[in-house]
């Protein structure tokens, strides 16, 4: 290891010490407390052993030839680190910083995708490494630069994982990210997802995310709406079964015109416990900012704990902001008139759970094939099986 | 009228929405391959009947039998009826986001083809089906890529009741209010698909107040519902009359 890199790394290590962690009663975090400090930090935990270990990227048809510059950073490389971190702003000072710490004392690579200008279509696939890790990914967009990005994340097969991945997303100018997300989660799985976007104007960014329940499953999204114009939208489907789950989208209007979206749908059974925490902050001067969050919880089994949190602060008057929080069962018509159909209720049901997922995603990336085509689709299919599957063997297992 | 065993044979059936009693003291007989028409006044309890044949769980049947193809149909669960032949049209159906059409309806009627005994029809092979009656009820192939009744309109809702009608070929299909919505185009298919069904041996049981497509129909027998029980039955000239003088001139039903 290069001189320098752990100075970096054990003065983060210093900084949680002195500030310490996530105190329990966090507003941001008081539903659902991460585990302690020491559990991010992976002391004795085996390191990966390059920079390349864990990503494995594959440009799709129809990616304009040269676009994307992909690099791995070794972040125990005092230069290497010292680049990597250089267009990054340090941690936020809020309630999720203690993760930003924790992840610059453990973090060991880094991945940048630099996209320069036309179509690009991209794969990025995730597998675990160690047993705690902290991955770091990058994403860049030049002026006018378009990506289709699908980040899917595999379950670990070798036992209890803990991952505190970072995510930095930039978009330029007209830059525009359609951004798929899956994280099909361990049961015993310590998961802290945190992605930071930053919008300059003209720039659209879209999120679809499908996790699943596990020990802890974190997934926080902040959001700069910088530029004027700047749109993003992020859609989350949420499935835990007797676990636990957390979809944070902060959305951050800076400038004039901008647009955001959330919307969350939760499906949870069993004693799971999902949140759905929506934030959409309007700075003063953000004349005709539009924001709408539109969070829905159903527990399918069990008694769940669903709790929905929509919130809104404005401090400009032109601005339109919606927001709502729907608790529900399945829609109790659409299930007879499948039945109706010969469906049994089972099958109905999975169908049903199916679509109303499979329409929250198309949703968020404001494109109905675009999740199928990706594989995102079958993804969910085996998603929803298996959660119904989980939900009925406890049913049975509690009579 | 074809006189053998009825398909559907309702005695005295009273059924409850909640505290209020809805039907009480239905009886009806459905021939296969016959055609009855239900009329009666709005809150005559003309939905309810279709809904609690169908088993709909917010209509609680108090007593009464229903037999259908000769098994006891209360004592089976929705799927169970559906399997076993009996379809409901929606007064208003239901839509389905996020489930394309055509994987529904392939879904469904090889649920059904299951409970016969019958090997699944392959994407490809129903594909082919399902666009020929499309085109046969009216209803634009590009309907059937899209999620369930999502962004439909009344009377596209109606053509893809129609659509699963005649790909699940019943044996006794009950069509609630089918022509409401729908264009002249539209009741012309309804017409149409109903003879075709009917030559096979499909019985309808049709909610309509539309005398015009009544009379097209050719029904075997015109019930009235009156009050939860059926108050007149007869022929086309019920129809008519009622179509004449309303349903306030019409007598009440007979006290059992």
């Amino acid at each position: 290891m290069a001189a320098g890199a752990p100075t970096d790394a054990l003065a983060a290590r210093k900084h949680l010490e002195v500030h310490g962690w996530i105190p329990k009663k966090a507003e941001a975090f008081r539903h659902l407390p991460p585990p302690p400090a020491a559990a991010w930090l992976g002391e004795g935990a085996p390191v990966a052993a390059s920079p390349e270990d864990g990503w494995s990227l594959q440009s799709l048809p129809g990616s304009t030839d040269g676009a994307v510059e992909v690099r791995w950073f070794d972040a125990a490389d005092a230069a290497q680190r010292a680049e990597l971190f250089a267009s990054l702003p340090a941690p936020a000072d809020d309630e999720a910083a203690p993760f930003a710490w924790a992840h610059r004392a453990l973090v060991r690579t880094g991945l940048r995708l630099r996209v320069s200008a036309g179509e690009s279509f991209l794969r990025l696939d995730r597998t675990p490494v160690a047993g705690v890790e902290a991955p770091l990914l990058l994403v860049e967009l030049a002026p006018g630069a378009s990506c289709v990005l699908l980040e899917a994340h595999a379950a670990s097969t070798v036992g209890p994982q803990v991952q505190n991945l970072q995510v930095h997303v930039q978009l330029a100018r007209g830059a525009r990210l359609q951004h798929l997300r899956h994280v099909p989660a361990g049961g015993t799985d310590r998961i802290a997802h945190h992605l930071h976007a930053r919008l300059d104007e003209d720039a659209q960014y879209a999120q679809a995310l499908l996790a699943t329940g596990s020990d802890y499953h974190l997934q926080r999204n902040v959001v700069v709406l910088q530029g004027a114009r700047a749109a993003a939208r992020i859609d989350g489907v949420l499935l835990a079964a007797g676990n636990t789950l957390e979809q944070q989208i902060l959305s951050r209007h800076n400038a004039t015109h901008t647009r955001s979206g959330a919307e969350v749908l939760a499906l949870a059974s069993g004693g799971a416990r999902v949140i759905g925490n929506a934030l959409t902050h309007m700075a003063p001067g953000c004349d005709e900012a539009e924001a709408r969050q539109k969070l829905a919880g159903i527990p399918i089994a069990g008694n769940p704990r669903i709790v929905l949190r929509p919130h809104l602060e404005i401090h400009h008057d032109q601005v339109q902001a919606s927001h709502g929080a729907t608790w529900g069962a399945l829609p109790e018509e659409a299930l007879f008139f499948a039945r109706q159909r010969g469906l049994d209720e089972a099958a109905a049901k999975a169908l049903i759970l199916e679509g109303l997922a499979r329409a929250a995603l198309a949703r968020g990336v404001d494109d109905d094939a675009l999740p199928e085509a990706l594989r995102l689709d079958a993804a969910l299919t085996d998603a929803v099986a298996r959660h119904l599957a989980t939900a009925q063997a406890k049913e049975k297992a509690h009579g | 009228m074809n006189t053998s065993q009825p398909v559907l044979q309702v005695e005295e059936l009273r059924v409850a929405i909640g505290e209020r009693e809805v039907l009480r003291g239905t009886s009806l007989a459905i021939q296969p391959g016959s055609v009855a028409v239900l009329m009666g006044a709005n809150g005559s309890g003309k939905s309810t009947l279709g809904l609690a044949l169908a088993g709909h769980p917010r209509y609680q049947v108090q007593g009464g039998s229903a037999r259908f193809a000769g098994a006891d149909l209360l004592a089976m669960n929705v799927e169970e009826r559906a399997r076993a032949g009996l379809f409901l049209s929606f007064q208003a159906p239901p839509d389905i986001p996020g489930v394309k059409n055509n994987l529904f309806i392939r879904t469904a009627l090889n649920a059904v083809r299951e409970s016969r005994g019958e090997a699944p029809l392959d994407a490809f092979d129903f594909l082919g089906q399902a666009r020929s009656s499309a085109k046969r009820v009216g209803l634009p192939d590009a309907m059937l890529g899209r999620p369930v009744n999502d962004g439909f309109s009344g009377g596209e809702r109606k053509r893809n009741e129609l659509l699963q009608l005649a790909l699940l070929k019943p044996r006794l299909a009950i069509l609630d209010e089918i022509d409401s919505g729908m264009d002249v185009d539209g009741v012309r298919a309804v017409v149409e698909l109903i003879a075709s069904l009917r030559q096979q041996g499909t019985a309808f049981l049709i909610v309509s107040h539309y005398l015009q497509m009544i009379e097209s129909l050719e029904p075997d027998a015109v019930l009235r519902l009156a009050d939860g029980r059926i108050a007149q039955s007869g022929g086309l000239d019920l129809a008519r009359e009622i179509a004449r003088t309303g349903y306030a001139s019409q007598p009440a039903a007979v006290e059992a």
